[in-house]
């Protein structure tokens, strides 16, 4: 059996066990939306999870500004990395984990170092989006160029 | 060299030997051409008594302002030289083409704006885009009664590019004089592309060249003397002959040490180098008469099958993009929240297994997309 199979399995039955606790903020830093839960800080157990099935891809990242429309040119054209709002500490991460609930607009993405993100709730369709996004980067090991607003959530997001 | 005759190069080089030998002169495909035969290539209608001597007074400044190849005082902040064949190693300039005898030069040099700025505006290099100077010349132009005998203008050329766009080479190709019977064919508003407005930048040096570095190319008309024919490289300013006609060409950079505009033909590869050339800035109006651009150029087809190479999204209502091979960034469309998310997953799901997607981008807009 493929291992990323096995690798969902495990999972699925590490978040039932801590949805069984009410969702608190962990260490990295969290932002809530008006009531909706957080996820909780990743186990040593779950670190292991992780650390089973990111794959190694180019790390060629910084962060972009925000905007409507992208700017970027993806690095495999020669495009540069946009340094003008870099954002220190967030560069260069994989998205390791993943985690939403049943509440609206209430995505998460674990980055390796900076921890968990919450995703756009501007929109329905952006949060989509967003999610969708995210869990293309968490597929293929890809490290996102991300811009986070002043409350920390990811409002821009490039995957290449 | 008047007359019917064909140019005689050891003239002009003799011509050009008393200057100081500015520029190269050599036999070539067009130096062998009648005087008649010539006048073909050449389809700027020239200025009336009143314009020319406006026009004269525009080149004279410039020319008093640049002589010396000195840089134009208010434009500091502009680098030296820009050349749209190497912008950081990437061409964005299409194909040279040969207009052949009619005097379609305009829509080759408007086709040249469209094409140049449809690459550069995106940064895309490698888009694959050859429009159809026929449409524009033989279709649009025919309709206000232009001809190989009268001539065109850049302004309302690129004016119907802007109002309806024009379809590609390979659904009207061109033969002069549309020899080759080609006529627009039904469906194709689907593939064109369009211009998204016109820029007057005549007689704005300094203007030029900021489109050049922002946009992409503008079109420059200039007075054709009998010596430009013979044009093989150095920088062209007039030595000899006689005034033989107006013509269109497009301005795809610039070099202030050589006090000259880059300028991409229509005669051919076998005109100046490689059918590009340098014109001294000031010389002909070549930057004072009719220097027109297009403020951007999108367009409506069929990616065909191409990868998808990013992806990227804000959190604001149906704004999931992808870049496409050879297209750029194009933004997923969808009526509803429901269909964008749906395109925008299965972009992402080719693009995670690496496949081919084939997209229909409507002015960078994907409408309707397949993921294999």
């Amino acid at each position: 059996m493929p291992s990323s199979t096995k690798t969902r399995t495990s999972r699925a039955r590490t978040s039932k066990t801590s949805a069984s606790a009410a969702p608190a903020p962990g260490k990295a830093e969290i932002c809530t939306a008006a009531g909706a839960p957080a996820p909780h800080d990743l186990s040593e157990q779950e670190q292991d999870l992780v650390q089973d099935t990111v794959t190694d891809q180019v790390d060629t990242v910084a962060l972009d500004g925000s905007g409507p429309a992208p700017t970027m040119t993806p690095p495999q054209l020669g495009g540069a990395a946009s340094a003008t709002s870099a954002r220190a500490g967030l560069s260069g991460q994989k998205v390791v984990a993943l985690w939403a609930e049943q509440s609206n607009r209430n995505a998460w993405a674990h980055l390796q170092t900076a921890g968990w993100k919450k995703l756009s709730t501007l929109t329905d369709t952006g949060s989509t989006t967003m999610t969708l996004l995210a869990a293309h980067a968490r597929a293929t090991g890809s490290a996102p160029d991300l811009a986070v607003d002043s409350a920390g959530v990811i409002g821009t997001m490039y995957v290449w | 060299m008047a007359g019917q005759e064909r140019i005689d190069v050891g003239a002009v080089r003799a011509a050009l030997e008393q200057k100081q030998h500015p520029w190269v002169a050599e036999e070539n495909h067009l130096t062998r051409l009648t005087s008649k035969e010539r006048g073909r290539r050449l389809g700027v209608p020239l200025p009336d008594k009143a314009h020319r001597a406006t026009l004269e007074q525009r080149a004279a400044a410039v020319r008093e302002t640049v002589r010396g190849a000195r840089p134009l005082a208010d434009v500091a902040a502009l680098p030296a030289s820009f050349d749209l064949r190497n912008v950081s190693g990437q061409n964005y300039v299409s194909g040279i083409r040969d207009q052949g005898a009619c005097g379609s030069c305009v829509a080759f040099a408007s086709v040249a704006v469209m094409e140049g700025t449809a690459r550069y505006g995106p940064r895309v290099p490698s888009m694959d885009i050859d429009l159809s100077e026929a449409h524009l010349y033989y279709g649009y132009g025919s309709t206000v009664g232009v001809t190989c005998d009268t001539g065109w203008m850049p302004l309302p050329a690129l004016t119907f590019c802007t109002t309806g766009g024009i379809t590609f080479e390979a659904e009207w190709p061109y033969s002069a004089g549309n020899s080759n019977g080609g006529s627009l064919p039904a469906g194709w508003s689907q593939h064109r592309a369009k211009a998204t407005g016109t820029q007057d930048l005549t007689n704005k040096v300094d203007q030029i060249k900021a489109h050049l570095l922002a946009t992409g190319p503008v079109t420059g008309c200039l007075i054709v003397y009998t010596d430009f024919f013979s044009y093989r490289s150095g920088v062209y300013e007039q030595a000899s002959g006689r005034e033989e006609g107006g013509h269109c060409l497009a301005i795809i950079g610039y070099d202030d040490a050589q006090g000259a505009w880059i300028v991409k033909n229509s005669w051919g590869t076998g005109w100046g180098m490689n059918g590009y050339g340098l014109i001294r800035y000031g010389e002909c109006y070549v930057d004072t008469w009719s220097n027109i651009a297009v403020t951007g150029a999108t367009v409506r087809r069929w990616t065909d099958a191409k990868k998808v190479l990013g992806g990227y999204c804000t959190g604001h209502d149906r704004n999931g993009w992808v870049y496409v091979q050879d297209n750029g960034w194009l933004h997923v469309g969808g009526t509803s929240g429901t269909a964008h998310v749906a395109m925008f997953d299965d972009l992402l799901t080719a693009k995670e297994k690496s496949a081919y997607v084939n997209a229909y981008s409507d002015d960078g807009l994907i409408t309707q997309t397949y993921a294999y």
